[in-house]
């Protein structure tokens, strides 16, 4: 079977296809990520006008990298939530336009089933405790009970928002991660940072509020003096975020008695976290999987993929005219028919 | 004061089939609208038919329709590439 899959929640526009076939193979996938300018937000309406402007062209390409037509397309799954509404929407009419117009099924997928399915699919996890880091989500989840369990999350902003909202406050454009890592390596000296764990649930708002205040204070030094603070606060605020997320991690680890720890999502691309996974989950006699780079952050491939594994499990068959978008689609209220 | 309404009425001559697959494609998004906003879609002919009404907010309206024709050129661009078929 062969499915193509369209990501449109956030920042990226993306077409993949993929096939259940020969052990599983992405055919191609493609995307086009929209960039706020330096300094701003995403905007939900500009980003769905870079979405809609480079649909087609995004099509064309997956079709041409997988050397197949419209007719070899099983089915055709989409990102319905959780997400921006004007870029769910885009996503949506893509995949009801070719679904109807050809005359293949259509299957509207959870944006963070996907990224956890496909993660497993690409790193050969067994049952994992997952964490999914990136600008939509902070979360940390189990599956029990045919479904994917949240065991713990924020409280407030994800990982994401605070590095977009810290990087957007020394005038980077989102996302604003790799900089982060970037300035992060160039210094070694710890600035102290409020820890904020519950539970199983982090907060990350007091040390955006903290970072931001340390900069400002900072404002009058002088450009290398200012970047050096800035180093500082990126080193200390990846740091202090990542060490809340490890802690948590190692908890989860513990207290379900999983020896598999799997990091999928955009922030799972940032090798600090990586390294502080590592050494977690061995102080755990644990194995960490790592989603490979080119598909850690939103893709087409994790909503094709999962919905060959939707298809599959349920043989659902639901009308172009009872499709949705949900913006607040929670991971943990989707049945996951195709797992044990 | 009085209040404003707006009733915008667009007829699209795309094709029966070309019709009918972006009526399917958009019907579905015209949940949860606003109170002061009315959205009602559908074909006749070769044509779709669409009919906004709106009280007191031109830019509700203005923006409705924006969308509503960018999800048009959309649609018809996605199902008009001769590639995939």
């Amino acid at each position: 079977m062969k499915c193509l899959g369209i990501e449109s929640t956030a920042h990226t526009f993306s077409c993949s296809i993929v096939s259940n076939e020969e052990n599983n193979k992405i055919l191609s996938e493609a995307r086009s990520i929209y960039k706020p300018p330096e300094g701003s937000g995403i905007h939900p309406r500009d980003a769905s006008r870079n979405h809609m402007n480079n649909a087609e062209k995004i099509l064309r390409i997956v079709f041409e990298q997988a050397n197949v037509s419209i007719k070899d397309i099983d089915i055709v799954a989409y990102s319905a939530g959780p997400g921006l509404g004007p870029c769910l929407r885009v996503g949506a009419v893509v995949a009801r336009a070719i679904a109807s117009f050809y005359n293949k099924p259509i299957v509207p997928i959870n944006h963070a089933v996907g990224h956890v399915e496909l993660g497993i699919m690409l790193t050969g996890a067994n049952n994992p405790l997952v964490l999914l880091v990136s600008g939509g989500h902070t979360m940390i989840l189990i599956f029990s009970n045919k479904r994917w369990r949240i065991f713990g999350e924020t409280l407030d902003i994800t990982i994401g928002q605070l590095f977009d909202q810290f990087g957007r406050s020394i005038g980077l454009s989102s996302p604003c991660g790799n900089m982060i890592e970037k300035f992060a390596k160039l210094s070694d000296k710890y600035i102290q940072m409020p820890i904020i764990i519950k539970g199983n649930d982090v907060s990350f708002s007091g040390l955006l509020t903290r970072a931001k205040s340390i900069v400002s204070k900072n404002s009058i030094l002088k450009n290398e003096t200012k970047q050096e603070k800035i180093n500082e606060v990126c080193f200390s605020l990846q740091e202090t975020a990542f060490a809340m997320l490890t802690e948590t991690v190692e908890r989860g680890m513990s207290f379900t008695g999983k020896k598999e720890v799997l990091i999928v999502g955009g922030v799972s691309a940032n090798q600090r976290l990586l390294e502080m996974l590592e050494k977690a989950t061995e102080r755990q006699n644990g194995r960490l999987y790592k989603c490979p780079y080119n598909y850690a952050g939103d893709n087409g491939a994790q909503i094709a993929w999962t919905g060959i594994m939707d298809y599959i499990s349920t043989k659902r068959v639901i009308t172009v005219e009872n499709t949705f978008v949900r913006q607040g689609w929670r991971i943990n209220t989707v049945d996951i028919n195709w797992r044990n | 004061m009085s209040q404003i309404e707006i009733e915008i009425n667009l007829n699209l001559k795309l094709g029966v089939k070309e019709s009918k697959t972006i009526l399917e494609s958009l019907t579905p998004d015209n949940v949860n609208l606003p109170e002061n906003l009315e959205i009602v879609m559908y074909n006749r002919r070769d044509s779709l038919i669409i009919k906004i009404k709106a009280i007191d907010s031109i830019e509700t309206v203005t923006n409705t329709i924006d969308e509503i024709l960018n999800h048009i050129s959309l649609a018809k661009k996605v199902i008009s590439n001769n590639d995939r078929s």
